[in-house]
């Protein structure tokens, strides 16, 4: 269980930066090939949820290490979970939407741990 | 207007990359190979025990009596206490004593209390001051070198933001396998994604070494001459004020009620070190210091007590002025000697992240000349040749270069008692004939063998481990020695990484060449243009 709230911060970062790729026209399609483009009050809503979990995977890092690491290891999570999207996006694109979906679960959970 | 300052940017951009980049790359590899020195001197030391924690009150006692015999009359003597990675065992230091050496260190085993014995080498160490001492050059040219590189460095990364046009919309874009475009997203997508990291150690590099390169700062107020220079430095750095002795012989206080001051103030297992100034002298002072690497403030909490006496004289809080605290931060985010595990492997991520941005840099510049060269008809320009050649050399050479560092700390025998500095020799030496390979080598060709060469270095480096110590992989595995584990795995996922860009040089180079064969032939073409 402690590995959980150790990865939350990645995994809070995963789903964020995924809906964020989601809203462009060019992953949507490479992610979610049946949806046509976004009406833009869903855009929106995506966008600002994926901006949340950024946030929040903020909170968890400073929650976990503290203010002065917790700010550092936040810089390095998105820097590791922006490398591993884009090869993800890049190569298996199909998996994204439910890893993203699951991460977002696991880490909510995790909170309350 | 704005696209004639975008162009100059972009011009800038590419040739101080281009001049600069492959002393990034080594300073880059190196300083991101310091991110676990430590580990790799242990691991070059593989005599020496696991990783020791000692009792603060026994331990000082054991170094004083050990200091008090091989150390008499010495101006300084330090005691540090092992209390995270960046010291993993207990260590004595003393300074201008009276005995043969007058300066020395010694790691101490804290199960006998004998100094530990191992092969003698430069470890994790020396690779991690090669990013900024440049090894055989002297040290201020070193200094300079990289202090001009490192400026540059900020330059690419500014005129790089600037020439980047669609940061956001590109953010998470990488098309593989379409040359050109492939290596600017993969340059893209690199240097995005560690931007804040690389902005931070570059500009934190060249604000570590603000007092060589702009002293005049410091001067203005406090003049050129030494005396002025002492006091700049005693005002920033108080606890590194000299003292006289007096000559007047006074026993030392014992430290434990020290300690206990200490201790109570900041808890256990961060009392760092016991500093002693004129240990025997009526002037005697004891400074005893919090741990460094408590956060990203490098700095320490200092109480300053009278060595005859006993009494506390001062209190160094670990912020005296905003100035210092930047400049300490900074210091401290450069280094990072406060990670733990995690944010350690993000650092060491990050490095090698950024070792790949230069490194693609340096391949992008070589790529979209040599696309031109042969629309142009089959010009072969020198200095393509030149770059490419050199691109090969370093950016599979140099790693090459390291492992064989790594192979000389195994292979030299451990009686030769120059062997910490062939090495340094042999490894500098393997670079050279990667350089002369890669020079003499068709391009393809030298790119592909140069890979597997690295490959097979880095691979066989665990097993090499397991032939020349009693700490192979699995034993370490069962024993926790995450330390061995660690290096060993590394290495081993550093040769797959190698193994793996060889096979996908091979077969990107086959596809090409099919295409190449189906242009002759009209029928396979058009079918490849549907």
């Amino acid at each position: 269980m402690k590995v959980f709230v150790e990865l939350s911060p990645f995994l809070f970062a995963y789903a964020g930066f995924a809906l964020l790729s989601l809203i462009m026209d060019r992953h949507r399609r490479q992610l979610w090939p049946s949806i046509q483009g976004w009406q833009p009050r869903i855009a929106y809503a995506l966008r600002s949820l994926g901006g949340l979990l950024l946030i929040l995977s903020l909170w968890r890092c400073l929650h976990l290490w503290g203010v002065g690491i917790g700010l550092v290891a936040w810089f390095g999570v998105l820097t590791l979970v922006v490398f591993v999207l884009v090869m993800q996006i890049t190569y298996f694109p199909k998996p994204v939407v439910g890893l993203a979906i699951a991460a977002m679960m696991i880490s909510t959970v995790s909170v309350f741990i | 207007m704005k696209s004639f300052f975008r162009q100059s940017m972009a011009w800038l951009h590419t040739w101080v990359g281009l001049v600069f980049g492959w002393l990034l790359f080594f300073i880059f590899i190196t300083g991101t190979a310091g991110f676990f020195d430590t580990e790799i001197d242990r691991w070059m030391q593989p005599e020496l025990p696991m990783a020791q924690t000692v009792d603060v009150y026994d331990f000082a006692d054991q170094a004083r009596e050990r200091l008090e015999v091989i150390a008499p009359g010495a101006s300084r003597w330090q005691i540090w206490f092992p209390i995270d990675r960046n010291r993993p065992y207990p260590e004595i230091f003393w300074q201008g004593a009276d005995s043969d050496p007058a300066r020395g260190r010694e790691q101490i085993d804290a199960r006998t209390a004998e100094p530990l014995v191992a092969r003698e080498t430069g470890g994790g160490q020396l690779l991690y001051q090669m990013h900024w001492r440049l090894h055989y050059l002297p040290t201020r040219m070193a200094y300079w070198i990289v202090g001009v590189g490192t400026f540059l460095m900020l330059l690419g990364l500014i005129t790089g933001i600037i020439v980047h046009k669609k940061i956001f919309a590109d953010f998470f874009t990488f098309r593989p396998m379409k040359g050109q475009r492939s290596w600017l997203d993969a340059h893209n997508v690199v240097s995005v994604v560690t931007l804040p990291f690389q902005l931070m150690i570059t500009y934190s590099g060249l604000v570590l070494m603000m007092f060589t390169y702009m002293p005049l700062v410091a001067a203005a107020y406090y003049g050129t001459s030494a005396e002025g220079r002492q006091q700049f430095i005693s005002e920033a750095f108080p606890a590194r004020e000299v003292l006289e002795a007096k000559g007047v012989a006074a026993p030392l206080v014992p430290f434990s009620h020290l300690i206990e001051q200490a201790v109570e103030r900041w808890g256990e297992g961060e009392l760092s070190y016991v500093e002693i100034h004129h240990p025997g002298d009526a002037a005697a002072r004891i400074i005893l210091g919090s741990n460094l690497a408590e956060g990203p403030l490098r700095s320490t909490e200092q109480l300053v007590f009278d060595g005859v006496s006993g009494d506390l004289i001062a209190e160094i809080p670990r912020l005296t002025s905003g100035a210092k605290a930047s400049r300490d931060v900074l210091y401290g985010l450069h280094e990072g000697l406060f990670a733990g595990s995690v944010l350690r492997w993000l650092y060491f991520f990050s490095g090698l992240l950024g070792s790949v941005m230069v490194a693609s840099g340096l391949i992008l510049w070589a790529v979209k000349r040599r696309q031109r060269a042969e629309k142009q008809g089959n010009q072969n320009p020198f200095g393509l040749r030149l770059v490419e050649r050199l691109n090969i050399g370093t950016i599979v050479g140099f790693p090459v270069a390291m492992a064989a560092y790594f192979w000389a700390n195994r292979l030299l025998p451990t009686s030769f008692t120059a062997r910490a500095e062939w090495e340094v020799h042999l490894m500098f030496l393997v670079w050279g004939v990667m350089l002369i390979h890669a020079a003499t080598r068709p391009r393809l060709r030298a790119w592909i063998e140069q890979c597997w060469i690295a490959a097979f270095a880095f691979l066989l480096l665990p097993v090499l481990n397991a032939l020349t110590s009693s700490r192979h992989l699995v034993q370490s595995l069962r024993t926790n020695d995450w330390v061995f584990a660690g290096f060993d795995l590394t290495m081993f996922a550093l040769g797959i990484g190698f193994a793996l860009m060889a096979l996908v040089l091979i077969t990107h180079n086959l596809a090409k060449r099919e295409r190449e064969q189906s242009v002759h032939n009209p029928s396979a073409a058009s079918l490849e243009a549907l």
